[in-house]
């Protein structure tokens, strides 16, 4: 980005009054003695174990975000309905096959369609499901 | 192009009244198109203070502020392009089964999506990102994977922006209209709108293409379904037709042995799809994540559409169709022009023709925006002012758009259909970072850079080996003929073949994965991950996201609805 020319650039401390990654007006930006660092629900799926310095590694890092414990991590088991759209239009032997036909349309064919229908549904299930909702 | 141009034109040359009724339709939907596309620059547009500020997103996003009947049309009009609507009926034409994955890929790719698009919503609209290549340099901390990333997939647009010009052109020749003139005079068009509206002109437009399209669907479901025997009698002719081909020539359902290149294309496809910028775009202009995800869950109506059109390579067969000059892409036009009446197929036309413009626009803004944040202010001028790089991404999507009728018009067609086939290959190369990295910044940024030089490698490489086969098994051409590899290259003796871009990921992954091992391990010096966690969860109506939606739209409204 604009302002850290070699990737290494030492975390932003002062920071300009705009800050340079959001662009939003500073002001509601907590100062970093004000800082504390975040409690974080261990098992998400951002909190991936490595040695390097991540946002875990980094509790340095000046907080952007007023709430982040409100927030759930995308973790709920209606995400494993996705699989069912995703594996199951790629099992060919299922339906190449030409009957039972549908209005003349061979099985191949209507089967597939048919695939759209349900896979729409089990995303639509599956976004309705997680949505967030107010506290 | 005006009406009266077409009108005088069709009555000085005196074509027959059936091409006159199809060109007034075209040439009133064109105008329709130039008065829409220059409309939208007005369309929810704020004062010239907030431009200044916002610029970029302003013009490259449509101000971010796109609810869901919007975002609906926009990515309908982003994801399913002219050229889908024109080739998947082709290739069921010329292969029967083996060309319908088209759908099973659309079906796969939403729920695949649905993980990794809202996460990357939230995370662009925490930072102010436009494209991947700023994402990419913020997770992995690395200019040269950045850099990579963004030539990579503006390499791979370019020749998808041709293809849309090329099915702009069969539609011109099934017109009669052939020539450059035609193409240049609705490329103009399309220039003029995209630099002077952005992301607002092909917004508006694809509400006109969805009305047309809708129009199109009630039309050819009434015509195909009571003439031509019905369907039954469609595929019972078709099935007849395909027995009478040479093995390898095309089957009613898949042969055995070519399943597992079915679905790894439909998988290779899916993966790459949401990878291209023009789509991260028209993502990136949604309003909040729930519009994201609610478009997911209601886009999939497109697919039905594309299926649709893709059993209309049957009914060629079964009308006796025949491809004019033996371009099989002509299919559909042909069965339409032989078909329908003129009213019908000049509404059907325009609806295609307004299918090629919307992509080709946004997939030049994606381009455009993509150099401008990835290229132009990483490496030439990182003290780009905000409108300044709009006027950089502006002149950008011009030139990229001369770059891909340049194509069109100097090479053969065949060549923009060869390039778009490697250009999947190499767009999927950018998933390691683009899309796992949405999840995670385990990878090592130097393994990322070295995988993603082997993907690339080994996928123009493999796609080298493939010749292409015409009629009666002949070698057309021993080159870059086709995008499903033979394994038999790895000394198996089978004859399974697949999709070149998966088998070039599997390279790829395994070299980062192995390359971040051992940089871990020799301590290699790592990049920083500037992004923190909550940003990929982060949502319309947090503190950090004052974007252009409550700036347009008056965040009182938008707060009493959305007040967490």
């Amino acid at each position: 980005m604009r302002d850290a020319p070699d990737g290494h650039q030492p975390q932003r401390q002062a920071g300009p009054p705009w800050d340079p990654w959001t662009r939003a007006p500073a002001p509601e930006r907590p100062s970093r003695l004000e800082f504390q660092p975040r409690a974080q629900p261990p098992p998400s799926p951002e909190s991936q174990p490595s040695g390097r310095s991540g946002p875990l590694a980094a509790p340095q890092r000046p907080a952007r975000h007023e709430a982040p414990q409100a927030r759930r991590p995308e973790r709920s088991r209606w995400y494993l309905l996705l699989l069912v759209a995703l594996v199951i239009p790629l099992l060919t032997p299922l339906y190449n096959r030409i009957s039972p036909q549908l209005w003349g349309l061979p099985f191949f064919y209507w089967c597939q369609m048919a695939f759209v229908v349900m896979g729409a549904s089990v995303t639509g299930i599956v976004q309705l499901a997680t949505r967030r909702r107010r506290p | 192009m005006n009406a009266a141009g077409i009108l005088s034109e069709a009555a000085g040359l005196n074509l027959p009244t059936r091409h006159g009724d199809e060109l007034l339709v075209l040439a009133v939907m064109f105008v329709v198109v130039i008065v829409l596309g220059f409309a939208a620059s007005r369309w929810r547009r704020p004062d010239n203070a907030l431009l200044e500020r916002w610029g970029l997103e302003e013009w490259g996003l449509g101000g971010r502020a796109f609810g869901n009947p919007m975002q609906f049309f926009l990515l309908g009009g982003d994801l399913y392009t002219a050229y889908s609507f024109i080739a998947v009926p082709a290739l069921v034409y010329g292969l029967g089964a083996a060309g319908f994955y088209a759908v099973a890929f659309a079906v796969i790719a939403y729920p695949l999506v649905f993980l990794t698009v809202p996460r990357l919503w939230s995370v662009a609209h925490s930072h102010g990102f436009v494209s991947y290549a700023e994402f990419v340099r913020a997770r992995f901390g690395s200019r040269g994977l950045s850099a990579l990333v963004a030539v990579t997939a503006i390499v791979a647009t370019l020749p998808y922006i041709a293809l849309q010009l090329i099915g702009l052109r069969v539609v011109f020749e099934t017109l009669g209209i052939g020539g450059d003139l035609p193409l240049t005079l609705a490329f103009g068009v399309l220039a003029f709108f995209t630099f002077n509206s952005g992301l607002r002109a092909p917004a508006l437009l694809s509400i006109l293409k969805d009305i047309l399209l809708l129009v199109t669907v009630v039309v050819l479901l009434e015509f195909f379904t009571l003439n031509l025997g019905g369907w039954p009698h469609i595929f019972g002719v078709a099935t007849a037709s395909f027995a009478h081909r040479p093995p390898g020539e095309g089957s009613i359902v898949l042969p055995p042995g070519t399943h597992l290149s079915y679905v790894s294309l439909a998988l290779g496809s899916a993966l790459s799809n949401f990878l291209y910028p023009h789509v991260l775009t028209g993502t990136l202009a949604a309003r909040n994540r729930s519009t994201v995800r609610t478009g997911l869950s209601t886009l999939p109506v497109y697919t039905l559409l594309l299926g649709f059109f893709g059993l209309l390579g049957f009914a060629a067969i079964a009308a006796g169709t025949r491809p004019a000059g033996g371009d099989f892409t002509t299919i559909l036009p042909q069965l339409l022009e032989t078909s329908l009446n003129g009213w019908s197929a000049g509404l059907i036309f325009a609806a295609l023709a307004i299918s090629a413009l919307v992509p080709a626009s946004i997939m030049s803004i994606g381009v455009a925006n993509l150099f401008t944040r990835g290229i132009y202010r990483e490496f030439i001028r990182p003290a780009a002012s905000p409108s300044l790089e709009t006027q950089v991404s502006r002149i950008a999507s011009l030139l990229v758009k001369l770059g891909a009728l340049a194509v069109v018009l100097l090479l053969t067609p065949q060549f923009a259909v060869d390039l778009q086939l490697t250009g999947g290959v190499l767009i999927l190369q950018i998933l390691p970072a683009a899309a796992i990295g949405l999840h995670t910044n385990w990878f090592h940024r130097s393994a990322l850079i070295a995988g993603a030089v082997a993907g690339l490698a080994s996928g123009i490489l493999m796609l080298y080996q493939i010749p292409s086969l015409g009629p009666g098994g002949v070698i057309t051409s021993a080159h870059f003929g086709g995008d499903s590899w033979p394994l038999a290259h790895l000394g198996l003796h089978t004859g399974v073949t697949l999709y070149v871009g998966l088998l070039a990921l599997g390279v790829n992954l395994t070299v980062t994965v192995a390359g971040t091992v051992i940089c871990r391990w020799l301590g290699v010096r790592d990049g920083e991950d500037v992004t923190s966690a909550a940003d990929y969860l982060a949502d319309e109506g947090d503190p950090t996201i004052h974007r252009m939606a409550e700036l347009i739209d008056g965040t009182q409204r938008y707060q009493a609805r959305h007040a967490r």
